[in-house]
């Protein structure tokens, strides 16, 4: 009844019936791929042969300013150590929180949410703390968060059958033995969820290193293998399953180790502080966690800049790096080196390091939609912070404007997309970086559009970023191989941070490297400090 | 002559096609999906015409005067299609209106179907086959691209469809009358043909020229009272209806008050909090765009400043002007002592920094995730720190009686940020039970007000006691992350409706 009242009350809008009316301004919106990266750090092929002519010096020198090295020196700086440089080769600070400025609202390019921590990220609570989040603490000294910031309800809806349910688990068409293998994986979860170690350890902690080695063994088996000899074999399930783990890794049930699949479920146990689920999020993403450290650090902050070869000589360390805006080579000497750069750039910038091979990482395309108004939000459940196509090679869509309190939000936002990339990363990363933005644009209208009719009307722009080594892949033995172990040790007066040495890409464990690295230069230098870790 | 003919060619195809774009366009604004609506009507559509083309050949004699005919008939059916629909959907069962769709797409496109080969058969013997058949379809394709794109562009926004129809219908006749007077000398019945003709545009017309009344007639149909206004704003849509001398406002199809009881649900929400606040000054009223709270705060001549803060300015602007309704709020919203702000009320708390003495909250239910924000943990938490310490807020908390736990969802959601809670409930016969809560920083006694119609100092008190059926239930507190009460809401009134 309602629905023939609301038509008859539309009747005086008779713009309104364009849309139903079947003409579509078809897809002549502007847009471009954005991001240079890939283009950029090819410059490690072709290094400048001659030593810099220009030279610099610091006490401290970090390397990348993604999560882990902004952590560093967010660190460095709460312990009153001044004397270091931060050297950014995109033009952007942030790595993977970077974000697009667009007029209608900032817009996420890559990591868009956090988890409320867990009780061992405890530099990520330290940090929230930091920047305000925290409201106050209960009498137990647990965190009271700011709600504002908590993604606000609807969070998560997914499209099958021609309709949104609440949340990502594909219920609607599930027979009982769907369910009942769920209810039996999210009980095994459960389990592990409440496991300790002797020493208070969970199986499945972040930081990942925090973990005890009770479950090591699944590290050797794929997520796939796991589930089969659990006999879990529901498709829906399994969907539901890969799906956290194209979301967090970038990868397939085939490609993620049974630890890392496992992980995704049960290290966000329930007896953490703040509501059970609940994460933070903001309009351009976790870029909003870094912008406050970045306003601290700006002054040494230098964007622009290729670091392209790092050698220990003498008692200091050398950093050579190009400066982009100049096409300078400029040697920066300094005491020490935090190192927050992807593993698998090791071997190429660091004289005597070694290869590193273990660390893979997969390509992600995440394209920004500016609309001037949020979509037809569809049958069924209404539109949400992240929207989920069933059985789509994407991972769908998250909305930019959820947070806003405003009443109704019927204005311009901007729509997220994102795709990883599941298969052989080494087969597919050159092809996707010749892609042009017409066949971005192609694919992301065939996924969306199907779900959204009116798209193509709303769509003002449309711009998309390839991250041709997005994030680390945890294929089975990475987390618990020796590999990893190595990979986070210093080496003399280099010290090394990134998200990479947790062989999972999450912002915690980014920090917790980023942290742990600046706390070995401290204690280094002979400098006393409360440990945040 | 083939000039014309060829010339009307063109014409009905546009016609043709408009029938048909009219057709999807009603039934997927009226039964929604817009995919399955338009490739049912068009296939049927196409259907129809290929029984068109077909019954042609039955068509043996006279073909010109059929063909004239064919022209008023189509005319009449395509152009009459769009307001016939609407009255039956407004008027009659779901069903029905399908039904009368269907038959109505199918019989427009069998006469649609005849046009196309009766003018082929007419102008064989004038022109050559080859050229005839190119002229002929060509025309057809052309005339029916000119209708899709004036149909979209021109036609739905500038004449709506009731008259688009009525035009084109009239256009369908204006073929049938060139041809009546270019080809006169080879008709035999010429002037019944153009009685016929001239009735049909004669429906036509006047079809047209009551567009509006016909729109109207199937709202009414709706409302079943009189329509006295209509306004629609980015917000909402107002519709105010009136039986005999009962004014009722509804928002998006929600009765917002009816003139008869409106006082009970004004007093109930303004009186108790000036009667709890120390010295209510400077008062906040949030909604309540009518001018109704406003009404009974200006009563007290206490009251030295109001501000009112509703989103909508449509809404502010038409209780402000309108006869009828400022005689209702007795001109509130023009009083000098009040200010009137057109902005969303989180918004406006965030960003202005006033301490009020007394704050009424008169939002819409929470029946969708949006209005469900303004009864969250933060909303309550700003209008905290927006309430001076001895005043006292009141708040529109849905019926106690039809969503019990959405009630106590929002007393304890209010108790959860600090307030002292006094929740409290009237009976207001076009809602029902109706609930309120009184929130203070401090505890304070049960106010035993008077209101200029309906409260007395001991009915004001009673309104604090709850019988047996309305006692609190066990909620959880409406938080951001959980919008707990849009859930409560939704079960609840979900279950009276059904
Ligand atoms: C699409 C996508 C979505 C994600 N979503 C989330 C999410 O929602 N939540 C979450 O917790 N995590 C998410 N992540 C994981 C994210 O990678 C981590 O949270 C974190 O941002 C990683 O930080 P990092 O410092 O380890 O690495 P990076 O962000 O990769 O930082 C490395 C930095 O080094 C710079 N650099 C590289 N080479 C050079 C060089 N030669 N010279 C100078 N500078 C160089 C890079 O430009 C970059 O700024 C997402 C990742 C991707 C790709």
């Amino acid at each position: 009844m309602i629905g023939r009242r609301e038509f008859l009350a539309g009747l005086g809008a008779g713009g309104a019936l364009l849309a139903a009316a079947g003409c579509r301004r078809r897809s002549d919106f502007p847009g471009r791929l954005v991001g240079t990266a890939e283009r950029r750090g090819h410059g490690l092929f072709a290094p400048p042969r001659k030593p810099p002519a220009r030279r610099e010096r610091v006490a401290v020198a970090i390397l990348g300013s993604g999560v882990a090295g902004l952590s560093a020196a967010w660190k460095l700086g709460r312990e009153g150590l001044e004397d270091f440089r931060v050297l950014e080769l995109e033009d952007q600070a942030g790595g993977n929180c970077r974000f697009a400025e667009y007029p209608e609202s900032r817009a996420p390019w890559a990591a868009h949410y956090l988890p409320v921590p867990t009780r061992e990220a405890r530099a990520t609570l330290e940090l929230l703390d930091d920047l305000g989040l925290v409201r106050g603490w209960t009498p137990s000294g647990d965190p009271i968060y700011d709600e504002r910031h908590l993604c606000h309800a609807p969070d998560e809806r997914l499209y099958q059958f021609g309709r949104w349910e609440e949340g990502l688990y594909p219920h609607l068409g599930a027979t009982p033995d769907d369910l009942r293998q769920t209810r039996a994986f999210y009980a095994e979860v459960e389990r592990w969820q409440a496991r300790r170690d002797k020493s208070g350890r969970r199986a499945f902690a972040i930081p990942v290193d925090l973990s005890s080695p009770e479950a090591r063994e699944l590290d050797m088996i794929s997520m796939s293998q796991y589930l089969t000899s659990q006999g879990w074999t529901s498709e829906r399930l399994r969907w539901h399953i890969e799906y956290g783990c194209r979301d967090d890794y970038g990868t397939s049930l085939e490609s993620t180790s049974a630890w890392a699949g496992l992980h995704y479920f049960a290290s966000r146990s329930p007896d953490r502080a703040g509501p059970p689920g609940a994460l933070f999020t903001w309009p351009e993403g976790n870029g909003w966690l870094l912008r406050t450290v970045m306003e601290r650090i700006a002054p040494r902050l230098t964007t622009g800049a290729l670091v392209y070869r790092i050698a220990e000589v003498g008692r200091g360390v050398e950093v050579d790096y190009l400066d982009l805006g100049r096409g300078e080579p400029v040697r920066l000497a300094a005491d020490r080196v935090v190192c927050a750069l992807p593993a698998f750039q090791r071997a190429r910038l660091l004289e005597g390091s070694p290869g590193f091979r273990e660390f893979t990482c997969c390509p992600w395309v995440v394209a920004n939609l500016v609309l001037d108004r949020p979509p037809e939000p569809g049958h069924g459940f209404p539109l949400s912070w992240d929207n989920v196509i069933y059985d789509s090679r994407s991972l769908g869509y998250v909305v930019a404007t959820h947070q806003d309190l405003k009443a109704r939000t019927a204005g311009p936002t901007v729509l997220t997309w994102y795709r990883s990339f599941v298969e052989d990363p080494s087969q597919i990363r050159w092809g996707l970086l010749g892609r042009t933005w017409e066949s971005f644009r192609d694919e992301i209208l065939a996924d969306l559009v199907p779900v959204h009719p009116d798209l193509p009307e709303r769509i003002r722009r449309l711009d998309v970023m390839v991250l041709g080594h997005a994030m680390v892949r945890p294929v089975p033995g990475l987390v618990w191989g020796s590999e990893r172990r190595r990979a986070a040790l210093p080496q003399g007066r280099i010290h090394f941070a990134h998200s990479d040495l947790s062989g999972i890409s999450l912002f915690e464990e980014a920090q917790y490297h980023g942290v742990r690295a600046a706390q070995e230069v401290l204690e280094a230098g002979g400098v006393s400090f409360d440990s945040s870790l | 002559m083939p000039q014309l003919i060829l010339l009307s060619v063109f014409v009905i195809a546009t016609c043709g096609l408009v029938y048909e774009l009219l057709a999807g366009t009603l039934a997927s604004y009226l039964l929604g999906d817009s995919v399955l609506q338009f490739s049912t009507i068009i296939g049927t559509y196409l259907f129809a015409m290929g029984v068109g083309s077909w019954l042609s050949k039955f068509v043996v004699r006279g073909l010109l005067a059929r063909f004239i005919q064919l022209q008023v008939l189509v005319g009449l059916l395509g152009g009459l299609s769009a307001p016939l629909l609407f009255l039956t959907f407004s008027h009659a069962s779901a069903g029905a209106f399908r039904l009368l769709l269907y038959l109505v797409v199918f019989l427009v496109g069998m006469l649609v179907g005849l046009e196309i080969p009766l003018i082929l058969r007419i102008l064989k013997d004038r022109l050559e086959f080859r050229d005839l058949v190119s002229q002929v379809l060509a025309l057809d394709y052309i005339g029916a691209l000119l209708a899709s794109v004036l149909f979209p562009m021109v036609l739905v926004p500038y004449l709506g469809l009731i008259r688009t129809a009525c035009f084109f219908g009239l256009v369908n006749v204006g073929v049938a009358l060139v041809f009546l007077h270019a080809m006169r000398s080879q008709l035999a019945s010429r002037t019944w043909l153009g009685v016929q003709a001239g009735l049909a545009a004669l429906a036509l017309v006047g079809c047209f020229a009551a567009s509006e009344h016909i729109t109207r007639l199937s709202e009414e149909a709706l409302y079943s009272d009189e329509i006295i206004l209509t306004r629609d704003s980015p917000y909402q849509r107002m519709v105010l209806t009136r039986h005999r001398d009962d004014l009722r406002l509804y928002l998006n199809n929600n009765l917002q008050f009816s003139s008869q009881d409106e006082y009970r649900y004004h007093e109930s929400l303004v009186q108790p909090a000036l009667a709890s606040a120390a010295h209510p000054r400077r008062v906040l009223i949030l909604g309540g765009g009518d001018g109704l709270a406003a009404r009974e705060v200006l009563r007290d001549p206490r009251v030295e400043s109001i501000t009112l803060v509703d989103l909508d300015p449509e809404m502010t602007r038409t209780f402000a002007t309108h006869p009828l309704l400022t005689r209702l709020n007795e001109g509130s919203l023009t009083s000098p002592r009040v200010r009137v702000v057109n902005q969303d009320a989180f918004i406006w708390l965030e960003e202005n920094p006033g301490v009020f003495d007394v704050i009424l909250v008169d939002f819409p239910d929470p029946s969708n995730f949006s209005v469900g924000k303004l009864y969250t943990t933060t909303f309550y938490r700003r209008l905290r720190a927006h309430l001076a310490p001895d005043g006292a807020c009141a708040i529109q908390c849905t019926s106690p009686m039809f969503a019990r736990r959405s009630f106590w969802c929002i007393v304890q959601t209010l108790a959860d940020v600090g307030f002292q809670v006094r929740p409290y409930h009237a009976y207001v016969p076009s809602f029902g039970e109706w609930g309120f809560c009184l929130a203070t920083a401090r505890e304070v006694p049960v106010p035993q007000a008077r209101g200029e119609r309906f409260l007395t100092p001991s009915t004001c008190a009673a309104m604090f006691e709850f019988p047996a059926d309305l006692e609190p239930l066990p909620v959880e507190v409406n938080h951001l992350y959980n919008q707990a009460l849009v859930r409560y809401y939704d079960a609840e009134w979900r279950a009276v409706i059904e």
